[in-house]
């Protein structure tokens, strides 16, 4: 996760980071659906956390792949105590269904999350103005066919 | 490289320059001398003459020629000026912007502006010290994770730690430039009470208020923080009768000024505020009610029976009767540090120049008789709590020739 701004800590943060998706098929290639999830991260004493939410849709370019392209468009969320941070956001990445059983695929995924125009806020007002946050995700994922 | 001078109302400002090399105004245009200039004359161990001292001057805002700062030995000749003022403030990111600090400037024009008596300070108590790149602390919850904010810091203060001056007298010239890369700036110049006139605070124990006599001038008004300075008290608990029989010179003679001021308009309103503390290790003086003055001098103590060699004392030999103002003392005042802490400004719907009487006070957006022009970024940081950490706290500023006064 990194923020970015002139006053942004400029270190990317690692934490761990879930998410859930609901969808159906819109043709045989193209899925479509909401998602959600979140980040965190235990920044000396503070806990940062990143939520996001929106519609999703992965393509299969080939129907015999495993390879698929994905795309969402949403909302992210920045909290730190109480340092706020919320605007849309955009995803895109890419994944590799692998057959587990035949009901259900694993398989694995890089995704970016960015978002920017946003402003960090706290309980008085604006901190900072044009604020970015991009995460990157490296996870593994199962998904029922 | 070219630098055009304009004369507005009386003032003398850089108008622009060019090339890597700051250019700033000619002191030989002076129209005079400050009362700042010219005071200091060698003493029996300096070998540098008052016309070298001299030739180290800067132009002010007024016009006059002001003192600046000089390194302790002139390059040019080698000679020693005995004293030093810090750190080199052309070091400074922020050299090019302010240029040389002239010393004694809101002294100069402290009764033009209304105050009713003059407050004048020796030569050699003005310190500088700066740091670039200071990384903040913001203490807001959460504002730590997030934020990651840096300053460029150069600061001057008249902080004499030689002479009884500051045991009674409150009135400390500050010259206070700070650039962050949140918008936070302001390069203020004021006449800055610390403490309660006419009276310290032991350095040991700040609860501890020790009358001194009477200030000078009487009528300097009360300010927020302190000056706490060490007494014989501090000394006796922690150099001469330490419970566990160790002497401690840093605890017991480590000198505190701690500033609170704050630049406001006329309405009142505070537009920019600080808080730094400006610490002195190793000063020529201690509080003693019953000496001349109130003036007790640490080096003395070298010779007290079991403190020979002992601490700070280490290198002083007992068969050499040091003086106070020995360049071989260790008591000569040339370990400082300063505590950034706060800055705040309130001053989003601007302007950035505001004029005020040397004392910070009645701010205005036009210049009136004995003001002095700050600047103060058209920002509000009232969002979160900017604080710096010390900087310096591992320089020493000493130097072959350096001795108290100093």
């Amino acid at each position: 996760m990194l923020l970015s701004c002139t006053v942004c800590d400029p270190e990317r943060e690692l934490g761990p980071s879930v998410g859930v998706a609901f969808g159906t098929y819109a043709d045989s290639r193209l899925r479509v659906g909401l998602e959600g999830g979140l980040w965190a991260n235990d920044d000396g004493e503070v806990r940062e956390s990143v939520y996001r939410g929106g519609i999703v849709a992965q393509l299969h370019p080939r129907p015999d792949s495993g390879l698929h392209l994905v795309a969402g468009l949403g909302w992210s969320g920045y909290r730190a105590e109480l340092i706020t941070y919320d605007a849309v956001r955009l995803s895109l990445g890419a994944g590799w269904d692998l057959p587990l059983t035949e009901g259900w695929v694993v398989g694995n995924r890089v995704m970016l999350d960015a978002a920017s125009f946003g402003s960090l806020q706290n309980d008085v007002g604006e901190v900072a103005s044009s604020v970015g946050l991009s995460v990157v995700t490296l996870g593994l994922y199962l998904r029922r066919r | 490289m070219s630098a055009k001078k304009i004369a507005l109302g009386g003032m003398v400002v850089l108008a622009a320059s060019c090339g890597d090399d700051p250019v700033f105004p000619d002191v030989s245009l002076a129209v005079g001398d400050a009362v700042s200039f010219g005071v200091w004359t060698p003493g029996p161990g300096d070998t540098c003459s008052a016309a070298i001292h001299d030739s180290y001057a800067t132009l002010g805002p007024d016009g006059l020629r002001y003192p600046t700062w000089h390194p302790p030995i002139d390059p040019g000749t080698g000679c020693t000026f005995g004293h030093e003022h810090g750190r080199n403030p052309s070091g400074s990111d922020l050299f090019r912007d302010v240029g040389p600090i002239p010393f004694g400037y809101a002294n100069q024009h402290l009764e033009a502006g209304g105050f009713g008596a003059p407050r004048n300070e020796d030569h050699v108590g003005h310190k500088i010290e700066w740091e670039n790149d200071v990384v903040m602390n913001v203490d807001d919850e959460g504002a730590s994770a997030a934020l990651h904010i840096t300053c460029d810091v150069l600061v001057k203060l008249h902080q004499g730690t030689h002479s009884p001056d500051a045991f009674t007298n409150n009135m400390h010239e500050v010259v206070y430039h700070v650039r962050c890369t949140d918008r936070t700036g302001f390069s203020v110049t004021v006449l800055s009470p610390i403490g309660t006139p006419g009276e310290l605070v032991a350095s040991c124990d700040r609860d501890r208020h020790i009358p001194a006599g009477v200030a000078n001038p009487a009528i300097s008004p009360d300010g927020g923080g302190k000056r706490a300075i060490p007494d014989a008290a501090c000394v006796q608990e922690r150099i001469l009768n330490p419970s566990d029989g160790r002497p401690r010179f840093d605890s017991a003679l480590r000198e505190s000024w701690e500033m609170s001021v704050s630049v406001r308009a006329a309405n009142g309103r505070s537009l920019a505020s600080f808080n730094p503390y400006f610490q002195v290790f190793d000063p020529s003086r201690f509080f003693d009610g019953g000496q001349a003055n109130g003036l007790a001098r640490p080096i003395d103590l070298c010779y007290v029976a079991g403190l020979e060699g002992e601490d700070r004392c280490e290198g002083v030999s007992p068969t050499d009767t040091l003086s106070w103002n020995d360049p071989r003392s260790p008591f000569k005042g040339v370990r400082r540090f300063v505590d950034v802490n706060a800055n705040r400004i309130r001053n989003a719907d601007g302007p950035s120049v505001w004029y005020t009487d040397a004392l910070g006070r009645n701010g205005r957006t036009e210049p009136f008789p004995g003001s002095i022009r700050q600047w103060i970024a058209a920002y509000d940081n009232e969002h979160y709590d900017l604080h710096g950490p010390q900087i310096g706290r591992d320089r020493s500023y000493d130097a072959p020739g350096v001795h108290a006064p100093n």
